[in-house]
């Protein structure tokens, strides 16, 4: 018994760590301060009371034209005389400033410093109650040292907690297995995801593009996504994954979203955007609380709005007063989105790039999906109208496509 | 070689009664003294003002006036005062009596010159005081058979 105890932790009597001496001299100690803060309160007190008789008697003064009293004159003497002007007061602020004030103004700066003054008063008895809490403990601990009280202590060790603190040791110490597992995390959401897809029967996806896409990732973006998980709110600009550029904005959530901005770019590329069916499983996923057939079908744009907006965000917060821009940067920004179907999937790069560019301006469509999509905007939810309207633009311009 | 140590013993006791005599009775006693004789200061200043407040009345020959009287927490009313000829004066003990300017000039000489006897008493008192802790001190020095300085 007493060898596991040696061997686990340490058993010191209480009265040894603090000699009752010593815990005396702090009780005096204690004592003392506290002392000292009650003359301050009575002090403080005083004062009080001193404001509220002043009150009462600047409440008083107006009520007639000119009271008896004897003025003095100097420390010592006295002239029997009057007060006049009762409702003209001269009031110091400080620093040797006087104002004149009538008495009803008085009574409100007086009733300010009486405030202020009971605001340190409440302090005061406050850092009292704390210092006699204190004394309390100082006692009862130099109490528990007379009695003989041992204080057991033993180092506190749990092997999950040491599994953690290793996984984050070696994740924080190196890069390169940090962004091997971001990525690895990141595939095999993407490939999770991509099976629903295909469970739901809904989508026509080349596993051929999906893995040159994931080459690509490691590939040209190993750095920002270390940027970005450096500085989780990094700048978007060189995002070269979709991955990458959304790992910036947040938890686990973001690679569901980035699978779901992938797969949605690469529709485009199947030219199977528009039709319904091909969205199934996005409504499958819990961003999808939109409840018609259209708005199933925005999703499919909302990946690359989430980005503009996440651009605007971070580049220059101004995702709300250039709501009208939309009208003539819309095209843009389906042009860009044609651009990119056209391209193939390995110029992720260049989409990004020019989206960016193209979108810094077009926000309507992004604040609504954001405050359909991200609950951390709470912007209140725009008109259904403008939803539906880059929608419909793109469609237009796949159309014309 | 007992004998020595139960005397260095005895010496060492000495120097300390004569030390905390010096600091529990004869510092505390000088820094009341000295405060006191500080008070008396301060009423000497103002009967010294009223003196000369009363001179540059009746050289003036004022005979009603105006001032700003403090309410507390310096708040300052007006006051007038029609008569400035009779003044009540702070003859001790919270008793104010009616004076012409005169018979309060007379008073105030009087109440100066006590204040001034007062003022050298403590005066002679911190001497005395500061003698005592010098002896004091002096002695424990012999005590400890340190040089003179």
């Amino acid at each position: 018994m007493a060898a596991a105890a040696r061997k686990k932790g340490t058993a010191t009597p209480l009265g040894a760590v603090f000699s009752p001496e010593e815990t005396r001299r702090a009780v005096a100690r204690v004592a003392e301060s506290v002392a000292d803060r009650r003359s301050e309160l009575s002090r403080l007190q005083g004062f009080v009371a001193d404001n509220a008789a002043l009150v009462s008697l600047v409440q008083r003064l107006p009520d007639e034209l000119s009271h008896e009293i004897m003025v003095p004159f100097g420390g010592a003497a006295f002239f029997p005389g009057r007060l006049i002007h009762t409702n003209e007061l001269l009031v110091l602020l400080g620093e040797g400033y006087y104002v004149e004030r009538s008495a009803k103004q008085t009574t409100e700066i007086l009733h300010r410093r009486g405030m202020e003054l009971e605001g340190q008063v409440e302090a005061m008895k406050a850092t009292i109650s704390d210092l006699e809490a204190e004394a309390k403990f100082f006692e009862s601990t130099a109490a528990e040292a007379s009695e003989g009280l041992v204080e057991i202590r033993e180092e506190y060790e749990e092997d999950t907690e040491m599994n953690s603190s290793t996984y984050e040791a070696s994740s924080s110490a190196s890069g390169m297995p940090n962004e091997d597992m971001e990525h690895a995390r990141i595939m095999a959401r993407l490939d999770e995801l991509e099976m629903k897809e295909k469970d739901a029967g809904s989508t026509s996806e080349e596993d051929g593009e999906d893995d040159e896409d994931d080459e690509e990732d490691p590939g040209s973006s190993e750095e920002d996504e270390e940027e970005e998980n450096i500085h989780s709110d990094g700048d978007d600009h060189h995002n070269v994954s979709l991955g990458a550029s959304f790992s910036g904005s947040g938890g686990n959530n973001q690679s569901h979203r980035s699978a779901q901005l992938k797969s949605a770019l690469k529709k485009p590329v199947g030219r199977e955007i528009l039709t319904g069916a091909s969205f199934a499983p996005s409504a499958s996923t819990p961003h999808s609380v939109f409840p018609g057939q259209a708005s199933i079908i925005n999703s499919g744009v909302q990946p690359h709005i989430r980005k503009a907006v996440s651009f605007q965000d971070d580049d220059r917060h101004t995702v709300g007063p250039s709501k009208s821009l939309p009208l003539q940067q819309g095209p843009k920004h389906s042009t860009s989105i044609l651009e990119v179907s056209s391209d193939n999937t390995s110029h992720d790069r260049k989409i990004i790039s020019s989206g960016q560019k193209a979108f810094t301006g077009s926000i309507i469509e992004h604040e609504d999906n954001i405050a359909t999509l991200q609950s951390s905007k709470s912007d209140a939810l725009q008109n259904p109208a403008s939803s539906s309207r880059p929608v419909s633009r793109f469609k237009m311009q796949k159309g014309g496509r | 070689m007992a004998m020595a140590a139960a005397e260095a013993r005895v010496r060492q006791e000495k120097v300390k009664k004569f030390e905390e005599f010096v600091d529990r009775r004869l510092k505390p006693d000088l820094v009341n003294a000295i405060a006191q004789r500080d008070k008396v200061f301060q009423k000497q200043k103002t009967f010294l003002d009223l003196k000369r407040n009363i001179e540059n009345l009746e050289k003036n020959g004022v005979t009603s006036m105006r001032s700003m009287v403090n309410l507390g927490s310096e708040v300052y009313a007006q006051a007038e005062v029609p008569d400035t000829r009779h003044i009540f004066v702070d003859v001790g003990l919270g008793f104010h009596v009616e004076f012409t300017w005169q018979e309060a000039l007379q008073f105030i000489s009087v109440r100066e010159a006590r204040l001034a006897r007062q003022i050298d008493e403590y005066t002679h008192l911190i001497a005395s005081i500061k003698a005592q802790i010098k002896l004091v001190c002096e002695g424990i020095r012999e005590l400890l058979e340190l040089p003179a300085e």
